[in-house]
Formats: structure tokens, sequence, C-alpha cells
């Protein structure tokens, strides 16, 4: 099929090139751009309860949760200093002309606005539009909000928004500024050649072109989101290079054997084509894995992954044969490295190496790979806040004023409402509340409880009876706040605060405690970021296990058909995970315990994004796979000739090691250009792809991949009678 | 054999997945924290009166001072000065006020200021309280306060000297309603040193000033709960403090007094106190009827006397949210024969109507 398809393509090359070029030019407006209609965020789910908990607080309550922060200082004027007050004011003024802001409350209205560091306050204003308004919005304002003599700083939910997404498509051109280069340099490396160089970096740019420009076109009607351009990109060019790596290289060999560059070409597209196509379907089977989420991001993620990997695959097995054609012998022209006599010189001692001791290979080896897996027993899911943005962006720099000063996020808030039938203030609806408040106090870990209920601990339910007899009789500026935004008839709402971290595990199970309660009347729900990280890790965890035994049994049936073996498979599937492991573990002591911070410059997050794991083993099975079809086939190959298991794996060794090595070499300088990201989150999936694929082409595939295959000897081909008979026959060769 | 593995190793994903699902229910058994002990003031009388000047750990406080004062000219004054401190977040707030009532004009300035009193000072004697540019001062000695307060338009500086005990009031310092608790004592009689600044005149002055601090865990609801409060100083040395509070429901609820001879000996009255008011003020800014002027019967001590404002609008709203719109003022006391007989400062709160909270507003 790929020998025919191969012919075809050179028979229409002319046509092939033009409908490259056109679909290059077409796409290339459009590709920059593809950031446009990708949504900020998109870790969120409509169905999750801690969005139904949010609907019902803007709905019953009318309080807004979509607010930007204003933070205000002077060197010399204290903050309830007539000139620092009526600066303040000044500022706010315009705000008040925009039927968008719902509210303003100064330190003036809540004292507590008020640092007790420095001469710093800071000021809500709380907006009645969706969170995609709200960044215009916030662009057209802050040109009209002048702070005259104090200095201010913009921040809060949109200001961060607006800035993570800014920050991720610079980290996407600075990805690109050095992920081409650096794989170009390597591409050089591997052979030596600028013209063998340089036309897999095309070839998987385009593919990288062509599929942004995809992404840009179906983030109009599907919902995308921002955080998924950079993995795509990511992927897009290390698997594009990748694959065009194959295809050139098995070009200069087959061009070497048949000295006939049409022939060369069907020869590669016969060969180097199943393994490429192979690749990308194993590739696919991870990344589609990821559409089965409830997270916008995962399924962006997927859903771009398969774009660009289909781009890339398209790309190296349309564009690259034509390219190939019109180039011939002179794929070899431009050297500046000189032609290594045999590059299979280090790999077959090596392997004989390795497997003249098996076991003292194999155990250090795991050794290894366990201890580098080992954080991961430490590992704490949960998501992360504004950290991810680099310290030098303003609006960051204000979250960490509110951090510190006004102890934003050092308490973490739990909002919880609960709804009823009737008039709140009624005796039984208030000692109902006052009940509930009182049990929420009592919940370990909860250090406090904000509601018309839980004023102050000593007061008893009769004085809340007389407190609350009748409600506009409040003198007490606070209890009245309370009352005016914490309840309505029919809902109350509960504030509590705790020590926890916001994300953290300790606080999922207080959400699922508070979720616990079985009412006797009315129901409770809770909100914010701790409930919306329960939500998040809820949906992600109780999907991911099925979802890794799927592609596992998947991905284990498919290698089974095709190596006609039931232990490759199974070596295979568990070598992936030690992988997959090992980075998890590095992402551990890296990014939730925070070594290395300062060489790689980010905030420790003190937890793993919940998405993290499920992303890298997305991509990291699917890529170690490829790895792994790419030796084993020419294992495999080497064995129908020999029937000699240990010299067919020096063989599969001897013909893969060297471009195993390039492709990932190559994949890891682009996943490594992403470690400069300035959003901590990409930054993390670059290095924990670029530690995965280097611990897999080094400890694994090198070293215990054929230790393993030594010691199991001819087990490695052993497959029941009754099994290869109902297996369908695929051949396969690379 | 290899299907039972497979299907031990379905259920142990399928479990891990599941968890089981944990249903807590609502404990009626909790119940807030007892009201404490008091402290006996009594016992920290004298020097160690001082622990309790500052501030406390409490839902509310306030430190307030009102005086009668006389200038260089022979023209007499009032003033109050309040701080109130509220509890109810993590960190204090305070609100602070004051009001001077000019007796030859009619005229009353009032200005208030707000803060956190994050720059406040304490040492083993001192304390000083910032409440944005105003400085308030408690010591170095029990009974010594000092006020400073500079603006464009009005200056109040005034430094502050026990002459008598303390008093504690309803006998150890300490009163119990429906609404709370609260500690409460009065410094009666401080000889007042000073100088005032208004419409760019600065004026020395001095007289005599009552003090009171108090603190708890209360709430203060507004009309018809509410006070009438008196703190009398008669020309013989005396002092006088009777107290009426309204519930929610505008009932009286506790109506108390302290009497206080020149010599320092307190008579507790607790009962037979009798408040009669005499006539009303109404307040065109603020559409509230105020009482105004009240004879006064103490039959424990088989006194009678009758208070009666200086100026009539005396109400104090700079500062604080419509709901705690308050009347404080200057007034004087005179005997049945109509004799004057002494000076006294009277505080009228919860007689303002309710201004509706929000969303009340909406369900209409």
């Amino acid at each position: 099929m790929f020998e025919t398809f191969g012919k075809k393509i050179i028979q229409l090359r002319l046509y092939v090139v033009i409908i490259w070029v056109f679909m290059i030019f077409i796409s290339l407006p459009f590709a920059p751009q593809a950031q446009k209609y990708l949504k900020p965020g998109g870790f969120s789910n409509e169905n999750f309860p801690s969005v139904e908990a949010r609907k019902l607080i803007q709905e019953k309550l009318d309080v807004s949760t979509i607010a930007f922060d204003l933070v205000f200082s002077h060197k010399d004027w204290s903050p309830f200093d007539p000139r620092f007050t009526e600066n303040v004011q000044a500022a706010l003024l315009p705000l008040y002309d925009y039927s968008e802001v719902s509210s303003v409350v100064t330190h003036l209205d809540d004292p507590n606005r008020a640092s007790n560091m420095s001469n710093t306050v800071h000021a809500t204003v709380g907006l009645s539009i969706e969170l995609e308004e709200s960044l215009e919005f916030l662009k057209m304002i802050e040109k009209e909000i002048s702070p005259g003599a104090l200095e201010m700083i913009i921040t809060g939910g949109p200001a961060l928004y607006r800035d993570i997404s800014l920050a991720s498509e610079k980290d996407l051109r600075k990805g690109e500024l050095f992920a081409f280069p650096l794989a170009t340099v390597t591409l050089l490396i591997v052979f030596g050649t600028i013209i063998a160089a340089f036309l897999p970096a095309a070839v998987g740019g385009g593919g990288v072109i062509l599929g942004l420009a995809l992404v840009y076109l179906i983030s109009q009607s599907i919902d995308m989101s921002v955080f998924a351009l950079n993995i795509v990109t990511l992927l897009g060019i290390g698997l594009g290079i990748d694959y065009s790596l194959f295809y050139t290289s098995r070009f200069k060999e087959e061009l070497m054997n048949t000295k006939d560059v049409t022939q060369a070409i069907i020869n590669t597209h016969k060969r180097a084509g199943p393994a490429i196509f192979f690749s990308a379907c194993t590739s696919l089977v991870g990344l589609v894995s990821l559409l089965t989420f409830d997270i916008m991001m995962l399924r962006s993620v997927g859903m771009g992954a398969v774009i660009v990997i289909f781009c890339a695959l398209f790309a190296s097995l349309t564009l690259m044969p034509v390219l190939l054609s019109f180039i011939g012998y002179r794929i070899n022209y431009f050297r500046i490295l000189p032609n290594r006599k045999s590059k299979f010189e280090f790999w077959l001692p090596f392997s004989k190496w390795v497997m003249s001791k098996p076991w003292l290979i194999l155990i250090p080896t795991t050794t290894i790979l366990i201890i580098l897996a080992t954080p991961v027993l430490n590992m704490r899911l949960g998501t992360v806040d504004a950290t991810i943005l680099p310290q030098s962006i303003e609006s960051r720099q204000g979250f960490d004023v509110l951090y510190e000063e006004f102890d934003f996020g050092k308490k973490t808030i739990i909002p919880v409402i609960y709804t009823f039938e009737g008039k709140t203030f009624s005796t039984e609806n208030l000692e109902y509340a006052y009940l509930i408040g009182k049990n929420l106090e009592n919940i370990e870990g909860i250090t406090r409880v904000k509601s018309i209920v839980n004023i102050d601990e000593t007061f008893t339910f009769e004085q809340y009876l007389l407190m609350y007899d009748n409600p506009n009789t409040l003198t007490d500026f606070e209890v009245r706040n309370i009352v005016e935004n914490f309840a309505r008839d029919g809902a109350i709402l509960f504030l509590l605060e705790s020590d926890y971290h916001p994300f953290g595990p300790e606080t999922r199970n207080l959400v699922t405690e508070i979720r616990s309660y079985k009412l006797d009347k009315g129901h409770m729900f809770v909100d914010g970021g701790p409930g919306e990280t329960t939500d998040i890790v809820n949906s992600l965890y109780n999907k991911f296990p099925i979802v890794v035994l799927v592609v596992v049994l998947v991905t284990y049936i498919s290698l089974m058909i095709l190596f006609r073996s039931i232990i490759l498979p199974l070596k295979a599937v568990i070598l992936n995970i030690l992988s997959i492991f090992a980075s998890y573990g590095a992402l551990v002591f890296i990014f939730q315990d925070g070594n290395f911070s300062n060489l790689l410059n980010f905030q420790p997050m003190g937890v793993i994004d919940s998405t993290l794991p499920i992303l890298l083993f997305a991509v990291i099975f699917g890529l170690s796979m490829d790895y792994e079809i790419f030796l084993l086939s020419r294992v495999s190959e080497a064995y129908k000739k020999t029937n000699n298991n240990t010299l067919s794996v020096s063989i599969g060794l001897q013909k893969s090691g060297s471009i195993i090595t390039g492709a990932a070499a190559i994949l890891i300088v682009v996943a490594s250009s992403f470690i400069i990201a300035d959003v901590v989150v990409v930054k993390a999936i670059g290095l924990g792809l670029a530690i995965a694929v280097f611990v897999d082409v080094t400890l694994v595939r090198a070293l215990i991949a054929p230790s393993l295959m030594r010691i199991a000897g001819p087990f490695n081909w052993w497959l029941p009678s009754w099994l290869d008979k109902i297996l369908p026959n695929i051949s396969h060769e690379n | 054999m290899k299907i039972k593995v497979f299907y031990i190793l379905l259920l142990f994903i399928i479990s891990a997945c599941s968890g089981e699902e944990k249903i807590s229910t609502i404990n009626r058994g909790i119940l807030p924290q007892p009201t404490p002990s008091p402290y006996n003031l009594n016992l920290d009388l004298g020097s160690k009166i001082s622990i309790h000047e500052f501030g406390h750990d409490n839902r509310l406080e306030w430190w307030y001072h009102n005086g009668h004062l006389e200038d260089q000219n022979g023209e007499k004054w009032g003033f109050h000065f309040v701080i109130f401190k509220s509890e109810n977040s993590d960190k204090d707030n305070y609100v602070a006020q004051m009001s001077i009532s000019d007796i030859k004009t009619g005229e009353v300035f009032q200005l208030a200021r707000a803060d956190k009193g994050l720059n406040n000072l304490y040492t083993d004697n001192l304390g000083t309280l910032f409440i944005s540019d105003w400085k308030y001062t408690i010591g170095p000695k029990p009974g010594q306060f000092e006020i400073n307060i500079f603006t464009d338009d009005i200056d109040l500086n005034l430094y502050f000297d026990s002459l008598q005990q303390p008093m504690l009031h309803n006998k150890i310092g300490w009163f119990e309603t429906s609404l709370g608790y609260s500690y409460y004592y009065t410094w009666p009689r401080q000889k007042t040193t000073g100088t005032i600044k208004i419409r760019d005149k600065i004026l020395s002055v001095s007289g005599e000033s009552w003090f009171d601090h108090q603190w708890g865990d209360f709430f203060v609801p507004g009309k018809p709960a509410g006070w009438q409060w008196f703190g009398v100083m008669l020309d013989n040395g005396d002092n006088i403090m009777i107290s009426q509070s309204r519930n929610t429901k505008g009932n009286v609820e506790l109506l108390y007094g302290t009497y206080q001879n020149k010599n320092g000996l307190v008579n507790h009255l607790n009962d037979g106190i009798e408040i009669e008011v005499l006539d009303d003020w109404y307040s065109s800014k603020t559409q509230t009827t105020y009482p105004s002027g009240w004879k006064i019967n103490i039959k424990k001590m088989d006194l009678n006397f009758i208070i009666m404002p200086d100026i009539l609008d005396q109400e104090i709203y700079e500062g604080l949210p419509p709901t705690q719109t308050y009347w404080e003022g200057k007034s004087k006391v005179f005997d049945n024969r109509n004799n004057y007989i002494g000076d006294a400062f009277v505080e009228l709160s919860g007689y303002r109507d309710p201004v509706q909270i929000e969303w009340t507003k909406n369900n209409e």
C-alpha cells in the first residue's frame, strides 16, 4: 500500500508541490493568529458542582465572581492620610460611569484592604460581565484610571488571565525561536550536510504552519484553551521533524543501495512509511485519550495534537518524498561535518557489551529509574494559581503584593452556599443555618467561618434571633456588610477559612467532607478554588485509570499483532510506564518541591497541576512507544532472518540506535526550548517531556531493553499458536 | 485463573476510582463558647487599672471622652471624642469621631477618621493610637490621656489627668444583656487643658472631662434598640452615670446607674431610677426625632434633677454609616427649683429610622 502511495506521489509530484505551496500560502496569515480565538483558562467544566455553586452565588446573591484589583501605594503617605484617600477616590471615579462595573470596594469601605506592612491598599472592582469580556473591558478602562501621586498595579482575575495569554504567546515565540535552530543544529550533527539537515526542519515547519492554521480555524467554532497552543506547537515541531528525519535517513540509506532517486523514494515509502504511520498512530492513541476528559484544556491539547500530528504525518509522507525527488543526490551536498565511516560502530559493540552482562546492567539501571520515580510517592495533585506567571509581569507583582501584604492565598477560602426554601430570617431557617455554621466551624482544618450566623463564636442562637429580628436595624457596619453580601431569602453564603494549601489534597478532603453533609432541608454547594480543584481532580482522576488501562491495552494488543509476541509488548508497556514515572518523579522533585527553582527561574508550585501527569502520560506513552517500535521492528526483522535472539537485538540496536538517538535528541532540544517559557506549566511540560525522552533513549532503550531481551531469550518471541491464528497479520518494515 | 486475575485487577482499579462515599449529618449538639467569667475589675483598681486602658481582644471596644471647657475669653465649649474599635475581621477596624460645640454661637463642628490602628504603639504603661492623622495617647499613668488632632479647619489638642478614682459600673465593671456582655468603667472627672482651633483661631481651653472605656462581645442594633446615656458632673464634685438600654423590641431592658461622691465612694443604682422625657427635637437633616430634656429621679439617693441640652442640634453623623447616627451633646443640670447644679453629656442612640439593607430593598 505504501509502495503504491509512494509511486503515486512521485507521479503527481508537481501537483503535490503546488497543493502544498497553496496550503502553506493560505495558512501563513492564519498560523500566527492561532491564539486569537483560544479561550483563557479551560480548566473547568460547566457541569462541575463548583460551577453550579458559582452560578447560584451569582444568581442568588448578586455577587460578582469576576473582579480585578487595583493595588495603590505611596512611599510616605499612610493609607488613611487624606491625600492618599483622595488620590484613590479620584483614580476610581471613572469606573462608576460603566455599567459593567457592579461594585467598587476600597479600604475606606473595608479597612482590611489597607496593608499592615506598608503604605499599600487594594481596591476590588467587581464586574457584571463574563471573563472573556472582562479582558477587553480591562484593556479599555485601564487607560482611564489615573492614580495621581500613587503607584498603581492592576491584578486579579482578568488581568492575570490577560497576562497568562500574553505570556503564553511570548513563550510560544521564544520556544519557536529556539526550537527550530536547535533542532536544525541537531539535524546537522545527525546528517552532517546542510540540505539533509534543513529539509526535515522545513518539512516539519510546513506541517506546523498548516496545523496551527487548522487550529485557528477550528477554534472559531469549538472552544479551545490558550494553554494548549504551546504544547501543540511543541509536539508539532518535535514530531514533524522526527518523522521527516526518519524519512530522510531511510532515503539516504536506500539511495546508497539503489543509486536511483525514484526507486529510493519508493523503497523509503514502502519501508519507512509504515513505521512513520505506526509511530504517528501510537502517538495518537495516547493523545486521542485526552479528548475523553471533561476539561477543555486537555481536550484542546488532544484536538490540537491530533491536528498537528496528522499534518506532520501528511507532510512527511507527501511533501518530503516530493522534495527529495527534486533534491535527489543533492541531499548530501554542503557537508559541514566529516562523514562517519559507519554509524553502527558504536551501537554494535555497545549492545554486545550490554547483553554480555544483562543482570549487571538491568539491576542498577532499573534501580536508578526507581530512584528517579520515588518522589512520585509524595506527589500532591492540585491546580495552580498566578504563580505560574513570572514575577516580572505586573499582574503577578500585584498578586504577590496581595499575597504578602493581604494574605491572599495564604488563607484558603472555601465558599459554601446553602440554599433553602423560605425567608432567611425565619426562626426555623435561621436556626438550621446556625447549626450548619456551627458544624462547619467544627470541621477539623477549618480555622474560621464567616456568615450571617458566624459573626462571633460567643453569640448564641437566641442572640442571632434578636440581631436579625429586623435586619434593617443592624448598625454594625461589618455585620450589615455580611448580611447584604452573604444572604438573600433562600440562600446563605458561608466563607470558610483554612490554613491548608488552597489546591492541595487536604483542602480537597475538606471540600469532600462539606459536600458529604446530608441536610434535613436545603442543599449545600462548594465553590471557589478549592471546590473547583476538587472537581477537576475528581473528574480527571476518576477517568485517568480507565484511560491508562485502555491506552495500555490498545498499545499492548497493537504491539502483539505487530511483533507476534506476548512478552515483548509487555516489556514495552512496562518500560514505558517506568519512563513516565521517572518523568513524574522529576516533576515532583523540581516543580512541586522547588529544587533547581533558581536555576530554572520559577516559584515552586507546592502541588503538581493535576493536568500535567495526564498530559505527560498521553504524550510520553506514544513517543516512547515510537522508539520502541523503531527498535523492535529492526530486532524483529533481524530475528526473522537469523532466528538468534541475542544477535537480532544487536542488529536491531545497530540499525535503529542512531536514528532513535537522533530523533530523541531533536525532541529533547525542542522540548527543552520550552523550559525557558515564562508560564511555569509550559516549562514543566517541556522539562517533563525532555527528561522522559532522555531517560527513555538512554536508560530504557539502550540498557534495560536489551538486557531484558537477553534475559528473556527465546521467550521474547513466544506467542501461543491459538493466539497466532486469531491475530491479524500485519507485516512491518523499517 | 487468568480471568480471575483480570477481574481482581479490574476491581482494584474500579474501587480506586470510586472510593467510599462518606455521609455526614448535622450535629445539633454544638454550642457556642460560654460567656467567659468576668474579670473583677475591682481587684485591678489603682495602678493595675492601666492594664485595662489599652485595647482588648473583643468584638467591640470604645474609648470615649466628653468635656466642658472654657477658653481664655470665658467662652464655653463642649467636646466629645471617641474611638470605636471593632474586631469583626482578623484585623481591627478603628473609627474615630470628634465634635466641638460652640455654646455661644450654637454651632457644632465634627470630623471623623478611619484606620486599622496599624501604627499603634504600646509599652508597659503607654499606648499610642493613630487613627489616620489623629493621635491618641493612653498613659503614662492610669487616668491620663492626650488627644492630638490637627486638621486644616479644626484642631483639638487636649491633655487629661484624672482627679478622682475610676468608677466601675454595675458593681464589678461588667454587665450582660440579651445582646451580649460588656466591661465598663469611667474616669469621671478629669482635669483638662489644651487648645482648640476653630476658624483659624487658636484658643487655650481648660475644664473637666469624662472618660468611658467599654469593651466586650456584644452587638449594637439600631432603632428601636438603643440607649439614653447620661454622664453628670455636679458642681459639688459628685458624679453620676445613668444608662437606659432598649432591646430589639424597643422595650427597656436595662436601667442602671453609678453614683460616686467627691470622695470616691460609689453607690450602685440598680433600681429606682426614673427618666422622664420633657421634650423632643427633630433633625431635618436625618429626619430623626430625639428626646430633648429629661427629668431624672433617683429614689435611692432621693435625688431629682433636670438635664437640658445646651444646643439642640448636637447630632453626630460624620464618618459613620447612617444606621449609626446618634446625638451626643453638652447639657446643663438643674435642680427642681431650676438652679444650675452642674454639667452633663447626654448620648442618644437608636433613634434614626433603619436604613434598609440592599437586598430587602430589592425584595420589595
